[in-house]
């Protein structure tokens, strides 16, 4: 599913990560770890194809991310559903609309849209708040439409970026728990996440980072 | 996706897009319209000033004084050369006793001095009207040439001098315009670029989303393109109705009389097509602007 072989990323003098090499299967539900700064949003951030490694190879659903025209990224994301620490919800549009607007703008047809948002948000039990504006929501509810949004297109890989980060424990696991759901549906899941609490209840692929280089 | 799905979506989206950013988009359509308001107005001055140009180069008349012993054979052979060179317009033949008709006209009740007179001295004339693109001096000049030849003509008048000095006037006055129009054409490009690639950039958040969610450049583009479209034509109105309403209430009533004096008959707005004109390179400049902001923002 995810292959990184020998990647290196700078940002200027910063050596953000540095030789990684690892592999994440089809279906694994892995956790990358590390403290603040180890590399764990860049990482994702190369699996995305945000940024482009210095040296090294990615290969995402055997696709070479080296090698990957400007024009195909839109497809490579569509296949990758992306869930940030800071939401990114349109704010002035309804969890209802920021869901069909990714189903819009990744081009489904106008008459599965309903049917098609209406089954996300199910999932992650908000379909009563499809009419709320995301400011009227608590931090995990707007977590959860994040996650509605990026499961919404049936990818086959998950990226979470801190997605607990701005949440109390209770809310934190109830996400973790939507999350193995979506995993125990086939879908790959791979949670970026400094939190030691998290891992420990949940036993699983971990790849911890620490200033750049996997420990 | 189908195509009617492809529109609706456009649609829907520039219109969501509108209806969420209404205060920029005021701003950027008023910042616009004051844009083209200002090369408008230019640009109106520009057509009035040719109005005037044209009326004042409509006077320029080339007498034709005949000989005293002009006979009426001469008159035709005269009348028919005219006839057909191809820079004249018009031709008109001045007997004597009309030209001193119109002299005692012209001299009101100075008329005592011409009571001493037994014959009448003025001579018979040709007025001669070139077509609007002779009127230039470097064609008068042939053209008097050409007409010297001609035996009973005794002498040709066609103020030379003001001829000359009207022609410099007028290019002074068109590399005014060209540089003062450039300025501002170029003036209002920036500022309408400028605009909408600030209601863009305040969007880049949004871009991103879309970004992240797999839309390709073509689907992100697509509103943003229509919405400076929009922004393009309303502004092109919204300016074309604030000349109008200055034009209806202070231009015509403050500089009409001034007009009449420089021989302007009307003072002249935009007609249908130069209004037409105006909204379609506003809306080119709205769907221009937007592309190379979108495009800017999505290199990013």
């Amino acid at each position: 599913m995810i292959q990184l072989f020998h990647v290196f990323k700078s940002f200027g003098k910063i050596h953000a990560l540095i030789d990684i090499t690892f592999e994440i299967k089809k279906g694994d539900f892995a956790f990358v770890t590390g403290p603040s700064g180890a590399g764990k949003t860049t990482l994702l951030r190369l699996i995305y194809r945000d940024i482009r490694p210095d040296k090294g190879q990615i290969l995402v659903n055997g696709i070479n991310l080296l090698t990957i025209r400007e024009s195909k990224i839109p497809y490579l994301r569509r296949s990758i559903g992306i869930v940030f620490q800071d939401f990114k919800l349109l704010k002035q549009r309804t969890v209802y609309e920021n869901i069909a607007f990714t189903l819009r703008v990744t081009g489904t047809a106008k008459r599965d849209i309903k049917r098609k948002a209406w089954e996300a948000l199910k999932l992650v039990g908000l379909t009563k708040k499809q009419d709320s504006l995301p400011s009227k929501l608590s931090g995990g509810e707007q977590q959860r439409v994040v996650m509605a949004r990026a499961i919404v297109n049936k990818p086959s890989l998950i990226l979470a970026d801190e997605p607990t980060g701005n949440l109390d424990m209770d809310i934190s696991m109830e996400i973790i728990d939507i999350l193995k759901q979506i995993n125990l549906n086939g879908i790959t899941v791979v949670i970026a996440t400094h939190d030691r609490e998290l891992i420990k209840k949940y036993p699983t692929k971990i790849i911890s980072l620490e200033s750049g280089r996997i420990v | 996706m189908s195509i009617m799905d492809n529109i609706s979506y456009l649609l829907h989206e520039t219109w969501l897009n509108i209806k969420s950013n209404k205060i920029p988009n005021i701003i950027a359509v008023t910042t616009i319209a004051i844009a083209l308001s200002i090369f408008g107005f230019f640009f109106l001055f520009l057509i009035n000033f040719h109005s005037i140009i044209d009326s004042w180069e409509e006077r320029v008349n080339i007498v034709l004084y005949l000989k005293e012993q002009s006979s009426k054979e001469d008159l035709k052979t005269i009348k028919n050369y005219l006839a057909s060179k191809k820079e004249v317009d018009s031709i008109s033949y001045i007997s004597k006793e009309r030209a001193l008709e119109e002299f005692k006209t012209r001299i009101g009740d100075k008329k005592t001095i011409l009571e001493g007179l037994e014959t009448n001295p003025l001579p018979s004339s040709f007025v001669v009207k070139l077509k609007k693109d002779y009127r230039e001096s470097i064609f008068i000049k042939d053209f008097v040439r050409d007409v010297r030849m001609l035996q009973a003509v005794e002498d040709i008048e066609y103020g030379r001098d003001w001829v000359e000095k009207f022609e410099i006037f007028t290019h002074i006055i068109q590399m005014i315009t060209l540089v003062v129009g450039g300025l501002l054409g170029l003036a209002s490009i920036l500022i309408i670029y400028n605009t909408i690639k600030l209601t863009v950039y305040s969007r880049k958040e949004e871009i991103e989303i879309m970004k992240l969610v797999g839309a390709t450049h073509r689907f992100i583009k697509g509103p943003f393109i229509i919405e400076g479209m929009i922004q393009g034509t309303i502004a092109a109105l919204l300016s074309l109705l604030t000349l109008w309403i200055l034009y209806k209430t202070f231009i015509v009533q403050i500089t009409a009389p001034m007009g009449n004096l420089l021989g302007l008959k009307q003072i002249l707005f935009f007609n249908i097509y130069l209004a037409l004109i105006f909204i379609f390179i506003s809306l080119i400049l709205g769907t221009i602007g937007s592309s190379l902001a979108i495009g800017r923002v999505l290199k990013i």
